[in-house]
């Protein structure tokens, strides 16, 4: 019961638990006491039974660490530090430690105390005052004697015998609080100002912040999940492809050789097929693109009926994915089938509106590649017959995406080839 | 520890009795691999659930070793798969040589004499293993599972196997991302339940439950794989070695004790592999650690004339033209 919480955390950032996860969970927590040491190892364990990605490996840690935190398992954490026992002395700094702040009470009590009775208690004549002496001599001038006073001498007499050594000190006292106080002072705002820096860092290495709410919100869907038209082209995008590779037809062979009372002239070959790989290249705006948003559900989505898609993301150049590089993704996905999905505006010269000429260049590495604009038909213009000179230029809905892959099958792939785009046309087609 | 090893080719056409000596060996063998805590975990977990294990990560990461380390450890034998592009499922499990078949049936000793099919059949990595198991068959009626005949289970086996008492083995299906879809989507039943059928005698072979084998797969993640086939692994991404792992790895591979060079060049690799374009492998920081203790050069604290040996000693760890130039920055002039 204790591991619902973690199995439904995990399902909400998107692990895909099945029953089968669950039932692996099921099998190996009985055994979890004769070996587990700690947190850390209890993590490595069900790590592997859950992650199935690299991605997935590395955000387990955090969200384990989140439900132990929140099943207030947290009392075993000593353990896990117990399997590497940190030296005595760097248990925590001097100045995290409470008992520092606790030390700093007698000696603020300690400066209320001398100035209480100093104020309020002896009365004003009995405190001894200093004598002030000035001494005034005159200056000779041409129009005469100046009086003007050339020296001031303050004499402070000796402390009365009534009077304690901490009294008749406080000046001292007084300057030496004062100054622990404002040392105290200024090293915690250093501290802050270090504190800041450090959450700035580990900002700025995505480490999980401190201070972030445990707030999830599922998002809203487009609808596309149940969508006959994207199950048709999913139906058509799963078609085999033919590789350019022939392997010999031994079924056919020895078919052809029965009916040749057993001899067989040549052997026959048969082409090679395979299953179609797509990569998906979806330009991202933001974080909270809703074109991005709406892409990436079409990719979940494929990918839901078994088309294998690839999605890496861009920010304006294609050619700068944020996941890896442009020569990576040659080199892994140029066999694989383009789908560009973006207005295509960063593709074009913003005076000339012609495409730039790395667009026909590097885009050549993909011979079936096509473009899906989030713009409906009837709002297309230059552009996209711009974009049409090298792209076979789609709408980014399901009937475009049905049409586009009924193309590669049987007809060869003409819904992949670059079209003439007309323009205010409405239908796409010139 | 001398350089005389930089001076053995020279280039000037001038032919002489030079004797290749490589410097000191790298140890290879599956004793000398060493698995990061984590992985060792989630080996011990896949090895409890009797499930696949599926590793990726960079490629010198390991990944491979880590099969042949496991079965050395556990004593097993150890059978891998190298995946190909054109890998088809079946080739996992057996090879078919038709050719031979055709020609015996036409061309043979014993004319009119069908040969058996079986001889020109060889059990390979997984098929392999589940006969090693001492494996099962259907019942005629197919609900269940009977001893398969000894004599038709050897049949299959290359001969060193025959008379093998029966047990587990470690199977290995290296960088399964290589091959097309088909591969892991046509081996989803078979890796569940460690079963295959040779098509051509409809012999059909499930392994001993208690004597499943290992099965590693691993992957450098250049295509993903199908999520049927994902779900019934177990998996583990190999992340490069952390300096203290490191010094462990080089400490029992080459063979040395403490050493501040070592442990320079360690530190120096650890802070700038992820700057390298083509980030070098555990594999190739071996190899130049390898130069650097076999010529004494310390990497942080360099000799006169030093600096020129260490620029040609980083050609194990500069794969393109960008990491070279970075490294050696005077190479631009």
């Amino acid at each position: 019961m204790l591991f619902d919480g973690l199995v439904e955390l995990l399902r909400l950032h998107g692990f895909p638990v099945t029953v089968e996860h669950e039932l692996r969970l099921q099998r190996v927590l009985p055994h979890l006491d004769k070996g587990c040491k700690g947190p850390v190892e209890l993590c490595d364990i069900l790590c592997p039974l859950f992650a199935t990605t690299q991605e997935q490996q590395e955000a387990f840690g955090p969200i384990f660490e989140r439900w132990l935190r929140a099943s207030g398992v947290a009392a075993i954490e000593p353990k896990a530090e117990a399997e590497t026992p940190k030296p005595e002395n760097a248990a925590q700094p001097w100045y995290n430690r409470r008992r520092t702040y606790l030390a700093l009470i007698p000696v603020v009590v300690l400066g209320v105390a001398l100035s209480v009775p100093q104020v309020r208690v002896r009365p004003l004549e009995e405190v001894p005052k200093p004598t002030i002496t000035q001494s005034i001599q005159p200056i000779e001038t041409p129009a005469g004697r100046l009086p003007q006073i050339v020296t001031t001498e303050i004499k402070y007499p000796p402390p009365p015998a009534w009077m304690p050594w901490w009294q008749a000190r406080r000046q001292w006292i007084y300057g030496v609080i004062g100054t622990v106080l404002l040392l105290w002072t200024l090293f915690e705002i250093w501290r802050y100002q270090r504190r800041q820096v450090i959450l700035q860092r580990s900002r700025e290495e995505r480490e999980r912040p401190p201070h972030r709410l445990p707030l999830s919100l599922t998002p809203q869907q487009a609808g596309l999940g149940q969508d006959s038209t994207l199950a048709g082209a999913a139906r058509w995008m799963r078609q085999r492809e033919v590789t350019g590779s022939n392997a010999i037809d031994i079924p056919a062979t020895i078919r052809e050789a029965i009916k040749q009372a057993g001899f067989v002239p040549a052997f026959l070959e048969r082409q090679r097929t395979r299953e179609p790989a797509y990569l998906m290249l979806i330009d991202r705006q933001g974080f909270r693109d809703h074109q991005m948003a709406l892409f990436d559900e079409y990719a979940a989505a494929l990918k839901r009926r078994n088309v294998d898609v690839t999605v890496l993301h861009f920010e304006g150049d294609p050619r700068y994915p944020v996941e890896g590089s442009w020569d990576l993704m040659v080199q892994r996905h140029g066999g694989d089938r383009l789908l560009l999905a973006t207005d295509g505006e960063q593709l074009r010269h913003p005076k000339t509106g012609l495409l730039w000429s790395w667009v026909a260049r590097d885009f050549k590495n993909w011979a079936q590649r096509a473009l899906l604009t989030p713009l409906e038909p009837e709002r297309w213009g230059a552009r996209e017959r711009e974009l049409g000179t090298v792209f076979a230029v789609w709408s980014a809905a399901p009937d475009s995406l049905l049409t586009l892959s009924r193309g590669l099958s049987g007809s060869g792939s003409s819904g992949w080839r670059p079209r003439r785009i007309g323009l205010h046309r409405g239908s796409g087609e010139r | 520890m001398s350089n005389s090893w930089l001076e053995l080719y020279r280039g000037d056409g001038v032919a002489h009795d030079g004797k290749i000596q490589p410097i000191d060996k790298l140890k290879d063998d599956a004793a000398f691999y060493r698995a990061s805590p984590a992985l060792r975990r989630a080996v011990n977990v896949a090895l409890a659930l009797e499930q696949p294990l599926l590793l990726t990560g960079k490629p010198g990461t390991g990944k491979s070793e880590l099969a042949r380390s496991l079965a050395w450890e556990l004593k097993l034998p150890f059978y891998p798969f190298h995946a190909k592009t054109t890998s088809a499922a079946r080739d996992l499990f057996y090879r078919y040589d038709a050719l031979a078949h055709f020609h015996a049936a036409n061309f043979g000793k014993n004319e009119g004499e069908e040969p058996d099919a079986r001889a020109f059949i060889t059990a390979e990595a997984l098929g392999r293993a589940i006969l090693r198991t001492g494996p099962k068959k259907p019942s005629k009626d197919g609900r269940t599972l009977i001893d398969a005949d000894k004599a038709s289970v050897e049949a299959y086996l290359p001969k060193e196997d025959r008379g093998e008492e029966p047990g587990r083995s470690v199977v290995l299906i290296d960088e399964i991302d290589k091959t097309s879809r088909d591969f892991p989507n046509d081996l989803l039943n078979e890796v569940e339940h460690a079963r295959f059928q040779i098509q051509e005698t409809g012999d059909e072979f499930i392994a001993d439950r208690a004597l499943r084998p290992i099965l590693i797969i691993t992957s450098n993640s250049e295509k993903s794989l199908p999520d049927p086939f994902l779900r019934r692994c177990l998996f583990h991404h190999i992340s490069p070695p952390t300096a203290e792992m490191l010094r462990e790895i080089v400490k029992v591979r080459l063979g040395v004790g403490e050493s501040e060079l070592l442990d320079h060049a360690i530190t120096w690799f650890v802070a700038n592999r992820e700057s390298f374009k083509k980030e070098p492998s555990t594999g190739e920081f071996l190899h130049w650690a390898r130069v650097l203790h076999n010529l004494q050069i310390d990497p942080a604290n360099l000799k006169a004339g030093e600096s020129e040996i260490l620029a040609v000693s980083y050609a194990a760890l500069a794969k393109n033209e960008d990491d070279v130039l970075k490294l050696i920055p005077q190479k631009k002039l």
